[in-house]
């Protein structure tokens, strides 16, 4: 065999140490999730709204759903894509900050996010609770996401010009504003959509789900409440 | 149901650990950073495991992915791309597994450190996950949403480069 091809056969000899592997293995499997009434096949319904369930994932993955304004929220006609906002504002910022094409990039992701607050409005008026509750979830971490890559810029030290630290400045400002906005349409929307429920006849796992989301949310984990409520109906 | 969700994770969990472990190990070259990555990595996949009614399309290709993106996140900051070293490569062989010598690991290590440096980043992905993991081109292709037959021919490119460089 070549030895070149050996000697990375060889590297397979790396492995994790075994205490580690065990200890991550226990966190990694007593995490908070609920399972009990999560059904073996997802129903179309679930597969659409599990994606904006998972606001971890989209934190992680940078993805700015439905900040590029084409139309309105979900079904209202919005097209969605992924946008790694943060690593845009960075990139934008750091490019040169003397560069007019940084200065315009953030402009426009500010004219972006300030339909985002418009859609949300839009979004409200929808009367639909889990398109609002998911929908208001990606906009909360995305917005946070903003948030968190202005702070970076802006303690990293870089000599930026005055206009890119304003509109820095301004997309922080809308970022704070859209998570608060957000947050609170989606408390609002949670409470009343779990008020409405309770009045409904619901079989035993919906009704397992609607007691554990409350508790969630009473606990402030939101993610994991929602997703529970969102989850509601949709098993057969 | 819930203990059949954590069952089937922990299989998963059992069968990739060394693998997304090493990859991560590989292109980081720090063994503490590659196990907060895997730690996250995991810590997704049980996410979307829990998700997606315990079930993952492909979970190999999702894992990876998962790992090339952390890893690239990682060095978002930073233009510097560490292999591993050679005392880590020591550092790491398990000491209950491993047959070859120290100075044997350090001599490979060495090797490939030098070697895998001046790869492209998706050569590095191609060695790693053809050569050393012993991954199909099929399945490489579909990690890097390229054909199979370009993924056979980077992956000759990269072990000619490769070998150049050991040669010199």
């Amino acid at each position: 065999m070549d030895k070149i091809i050996s000697q990375l056969k060889s590297l397979q000899k790396i492995k994790p140490a075994k205490d580690w592997v065990v200890l991550i293995k226990k966190d990694l499997l007593t995490q908070p999730i609920e399972f009990k009434n999560i059904p073996e096949k997802i129903s179309f319904g679930e597969a659409v709204f599990s994606f904006f369930a998972r606001p971890a994932f989209v934190v992680s993955s940078l993805i700015f759903v439905g900040c590029i304004v084409m139309g309105t929220f979900a079904y209202l006609g919005m097209q969605k894509r992924n946008y790694n906002l943060q690593a845009y504002i960075e990139n934008l910022a750091f490019q040169n900050q003397e560069n007019k094409e940084a200065l315009a990039g953030l402009q426009d992701v500010q004219a972006k996010m300030d339909e985002v607050k418009s859609a949300l409005v839009s979004l409200k008026a929808s009367n639909d609770p889990k398109k609002i509750l998911a929908t208001t979830e990606v906009v909360k971490s995305t917005a946070k996401n903003s948030q968190t890559a202005v702070e970076k810029i802006k303690s990293s030290g870089s000599d930026l010009s005055q206009q890119t630290l304003a509109s820095l400045g301004k997309v922080k400002e809308t970022s704070l504003e859209l998570q608060k906005t957000s947050a609170d349409l989606q408390k609002e929307t949670f409470l009343a959509y779990l008020a409405d429920l309770k009045t409904k006849t619901l079989n035993s796992q919906d009704k397992e789900k609607l007691v554990k989301a409350q508790e969630y949310f009473e606990k402030g984990q939101i993610e994991n409440a929602i997703i529970l409520l969102i989850k509601i109906g949709e098993t057969n | 149901m819930a203990g059949g969700a954590n069952k089937k994770f922990a299989k998963i969990y059992d069968k990739y650990i060394d693998k997304i472990f090493r990859f991560i190990f590989l292109k980081t070259g720090s063994k503490e950073t590659a196990e907060d990555i895997t730690g996250q990595v995991f810590a997704k996949g049980w996410k979307k495991f829990s998700l997606q009614g315990m079930s993952i399309n492909n979970v190999s290709a999702y894992l990876f992915q998962i790992a090339r993106a952390e890893v690239a996140n990682f060095y978002r900051d930073s233009s510097k791309f560490k292999i591993v070293s050679v005392g880590t490569v020591e550092e790491m062989e398990d000491t209950k597994d491993g047959l070859m010598a120290t100075q044997e690991v350090n001599l490979m290590g060495q090797d490939i450190k030098n070697a895998l440096k001046g790869l492209e980043d998706d050569l590095q992905d191609i060695i790693i996950w053809h050569y050393v993991e012993g991954m199909g081109f099929k399945e490489i292709g579909k990690l890097l949403n390229r054909p199979e037959g370009t993924v056979r021919v980077m992956a000759h490119r990269a072990l000619k480069e490769l070998r150049s460089q050991v040669d010199r």
